[in-house]
């Protein structure tokens, strides 16, 4: 992929801008640092801190992967068999979308009080969150091999594993992949969201001591450890994507 | 009657339609030897591609049956080899994967299916192309890949639904030339539905003229000029018999005279000299 740095240098100018515009006012307009740090001072504390920073981020990320990981293979088996099921498929649905009208932030601290503290909570919250945008990209997916590819296979006498292993499935990949970059934004802050609501470790919990503390440059910098986590795992899943998708992307222009 | 590896007797087929099943099919026959190559024509959405369906066993026939080599084949696949107007070629294999796929249905490994496509390849003009996407060739290419993947799974029958449907007139004219060349090399035994009445005589032994919907087989024509033909250079018996057949469709006033009408590609009056055909 040519072009990707030239693309990043707007983006990084662009928060640069953002960051010396945030460190001016803080300079200059006597904010006090205990409601609005200096960037600067997030950045020494987050170093200063970064031990427990790393230890709590490494909690997040293992519920996020646990949780995201329980999502696509609870999503793969529902909608391998919905696709096998046409008519399971049109009641189904509807529930997939009913779903995603629970309120996360309400639900969480009852999943706590049903499961605990342990491990078990915060991954169901992130499954929650992300289980929808997963099934739904395979589930249509599936259905965007479309007839002729069907019938064709179906003339060569193939059978509906191998019509599934030759067509549905990798007609599937491409929306798979484009619900798997939009399940993996909403997965950390799922597990941030479930630690809120109680755990003994996590990005989550540590906000939630830090605020208590007034130590708003530490929340803050928990923040950005957040989203550097969010974009780490985008970027890996758009690698993946390129890994298993290639077709998606024209390689080259080749054309008689 | 000749060897005929398949028979259609009598099919009737009803297609769900708003207001109840409307009858698409009613009682055709084919007759199709062993290595002929039998074109059908007919009005637009008389049911062609619907007959073409039956044949490969993607629709059962309400009534009526279809015969491989005298074997009841009604209703099933895997017998005839088949290709659908649009390519479907599969967007995320190359075009060796895309050839070999019906191989690796039939249980090769792909390494195996891919090295049995390589050497057939070129026979198509794909050699150059082997490894290229479909997103990455034109529409003519496309259309030999689709070809080469319908011919390579080894079946008696070909069923080619309107191959060239899609095309500009000009690849269109290329690859009826091409396929001409190549068929009359190899003798498959193909039934292919077209509208074009120029291609039809162009490659065709017989021409079977559909009628209006619900259809039934209204005329066969025999061409028996020599293969293989040159579209834009056809001999007397191919030109009578597109006379006939368009004079069958509808389309001419009864004043022409054979020669002059064309099957509306814009190739209106390019006369062919006549080469050696049997009246």
């Amino acid at each position: 992929m040519t072009g990707t740095p030239g693309r990043l240098v707007p983006v990084g100018l662009g928060v640069l801008a953002l960051l010396a515009a945030w460190q001016v006012v803080v300079a200059t307009g006597g904010v006090a640092p205990r409601l609005l740090p200096s960037p600067a001072r997030v950045a020494q504390q987050a170093w200063t801190h970064r031990e427990a920073l790393a230890g709590h981020a490494g909690a997040t990320l293992t519920v996020t992967l646990v949780g995201f990981a329980v999502s696509v293979a609870v999503a793969g088996a529902l909608a391998v068999t919905l696709d096998r099921l046409p008519r399971l498929r049109a009641g189904v649905v509807p529930l997939l979308v009913a779903s995603q009208t629970v309120p996360v932030l309400v639900v969480a601290p009852l999943l706590v009080l049903w499961f605990g503290f342990g491990l078990a909570p915060k991954v169901l919250v992130v499954t929650l969150v992300t289980f929808f945008p997963v099934a739904l990209g395979l589930v249509e997916g599936f259905a965007a091999a479309g007839p002729g590819a069907s019938a064709l296979l179906a003339t060569m006498g193939a059978s509906r594993r191998q019509e599934f292993v030759h067509v549905r499935l990798p007609a599937a990949m491409p929306r798979f992949f484009t619900a798997l970059r939009i399940a993996v934004t909403y997965a950390v802050v799922g597990a941030v969201v479930a630690e809120y609501a109680g755990a003994v470790q996590g990005l989550g919990t540590y906000m939630t001591m830090q605020r208590a503390a007034f130590r708003t440059d530490l929340v803050l910098a928990a923040v950005g450890v957040c989203a550097a986590l969010t974009l780490a795992l985008y970027a890996l899943t758009c690698g993946v994507e390129r890994l298993v998708v290639p077709w998606a992307r024209p390689r080259r222009v080749r054309r008689a | 009657m000749r060897d005929a590896l398949l028979q259609v007797r009598d099919v009737h087929l009803a297609l769900p339609a708003p207001g109840g099943p409307r009858p698409v099919l009613a009682g055709v026959d084919l007759h199709v030897p062993r290595g002929s190559f039998t074109c059908v024509v007919g009005p637009s959405g008389c049911g062609k591609s619907t007959l073409l369906g039956v044949v490969a066993g993607l629709r059962r026939p309400d009534r009526g049956r279809v015969l491989l080599d005298g074997r009841d084949v009604t209703g099933t696949t895997g017998h005839a080899a088949w290709m659908a107007q649009d390519d479907l070629l599969l967007e995320w294999r190359t075009v060796v994967d895309n050839v070999a796929l019906g191989l690796q249905v039939q249980g090769l490994r792909r390494r195996e299916a891919r090295a049995r496509v390589r050497d057939l390849l070129s026979g198509f003009g794909l050699a150059d192309h082997a490894d290229a996407r479909p997103s990455e060739l034109s529409g003519g290419l496309r259309q030999r890949a689709a070809l080469a993947r319908t011919v390579v799974q080894g079946r008696d029958l070909l069923l080619l639904d309107e191959p060239f449907g899609a095309l500009d007139a000009l690849t269109r004219l290329h690859l009826q030339r091409w396929l001409a060349a190549t068929w009359a090399a190899h003798r498959w035994t193909v039934v292919m539905v077209t509208h074009d009445v120029r291609e039809a005589v162009t490659l065709a032994d017989e021409v079977v003229r559909l009628s209006d919907r619900p259809a039934h087989v209204a005329v066969r024509h025999v061409v028996d000029d020599p293969h293989p033909r040159h579209p834009a250079a056809l001999g007397a018996g191919a030109r009578r018999v597109e006379h006939e057949v368009l004079a069958g469709l509808g389309v001419l006033d009864g004043q022409d005279t054979p020669g002059a009408p064309e099957s509306g590609r814009g190739t209106s009056g390019v006369r062919g000299r006549s080469r050696a055909s049997t009246p």
